[in-house]
């Protein structure tokens, strides 16, 4: 296995858990929020729904994130494998 | 007490309560502190016996935190706190199955515990702000309002997330393993309980890595290049 495969494989296992915890805590915590201003306001679920869609919004901008930095820095080791040969 | 889980203090330093948790903790880091101690007493030029293993355990971390990040330089600064992260929670997950712990009152792991964890949680919380802040001064609050001032929310969210996400996996794992062993022990003292004793032995290593990983990827997003 070569180092950049290594590297990959580390990344990727730190990615995955990363996307996946964030975005679970995410929508735990928004959700959570939107339950106890809906007891405050008496909003009937609205809130609590909202609190959802925005935690799956942080989920869905994380995964963005963390896909675009792959990206990056995938097509900048290739650009340095190829200037090597 | 519930299955094992006792929340009495035990005794008093001045003012301050001190309860089972801590008297664990302070025995896991003198232990560890011990064999470091022993480790590196007298430092030969060719290591030799626990010399050797802690030399090769540090050149494998630093190698794996390397791979993790971008910046070498940071994973070399990082990394003392990190390996102490993770020796501290894998001795810390592993003393639940130390022969005759079970038999201490009010005995548990401190990772079964979500006040240790959350602790845990915010010092790499409180790490990965440092080391964005050294690594690229005040320009790293911009990440807060990137790539437009109107995913503030969404970023603010995501920081919150990170520590919650470590506490509550940390504990929900090891303290439901706790679980399981005290209800099969209640259940079926001796067999069954060593089988899930034995997968106790896996889990704690993972959740010690899974730990690590995580708190060195936020070290290494808070500290790269898109910040």
């Amino acid at each position: 296995m070569t180092q950049r495969q290594k590297k990959h494989w580390a990344r990727a296992l730190s990615d995955a858990i990363n996307m996946v915890t964030t975005t679970a805590a995410a929508v735990a915590i928004c959700g959570y929020g939107g339950y106890w201003l809906d007891g405050k306001l008496g909003t009937d679920r609205w809130l609590t729904l909202l609190g959802v869609l925005l935690g799956i919004a942080t989920g869905i901008k994380v995964m963005w994130d963390k896909m675009s930095t792959s990206q990056t820095t995938f097509s900048r080791e290739e650009s340095q494998d190829k200037d090597k040969s | 007490m519930i299955f094992g889980m006792f929340d009495g203090t035990l005794f008093y330093v001045g003012p301050i309560p001190v309860d089972h948790l801590v008297v664990t903790e302070w025995v896991l880091i003198a232990l560890i502190g011990t064999i470091g101690y022993f480790a590196t007493r007298n430092m030969q030029m060719v290591p030799r016996g626990l010399q050797n293993a802690f030399e090769a355990i540090i050149i494998w971390t630093y190698d794996f935190f390397t791979q993790l990040m971008d910046k070498e330089h940071v994973a070399k600064k990082w990394a003392p706190l990190l390996t102490a992260f993770f020796l501290f929670i894998l001795c810390s997950n592993y003393s639940g199955l130390v022969p005759g712990a079970a038999n201490i009152p009010g005995y548990q792991p401190p990772t079964s515990n979500w006040n240790v964890t959350m602790t845990l949680a915010l010092i790499t919380f409180f790490s990965v702000h440092v080391a964005g802040i050294s690594e690229h001064g005040g320009h790293y609050f911009k990440h807060f309002v990137s790539p437009s001032p109107a995913m503030l929310p969404l970023n603010l969210i995501e920081e919150v997330a990170h520590p919650l996400s470590l506490t509550v996996r940390l504990f929900g794992n090891i303290f439901g393993e706790e679980m399981v062993i005290a209800f099969l022990l209640f259940l079926a003292p001796f067999i069954i309980p060593s089988a899930i004793m034995g997968l106790s032995l896996l889990l704690g290593a993972i959740q010690a890595i899974v730990f690590t990983i995580l708190s060195a990827s936020y070290i290494a997003a808070a500290t790269g290049e898109g910040h």
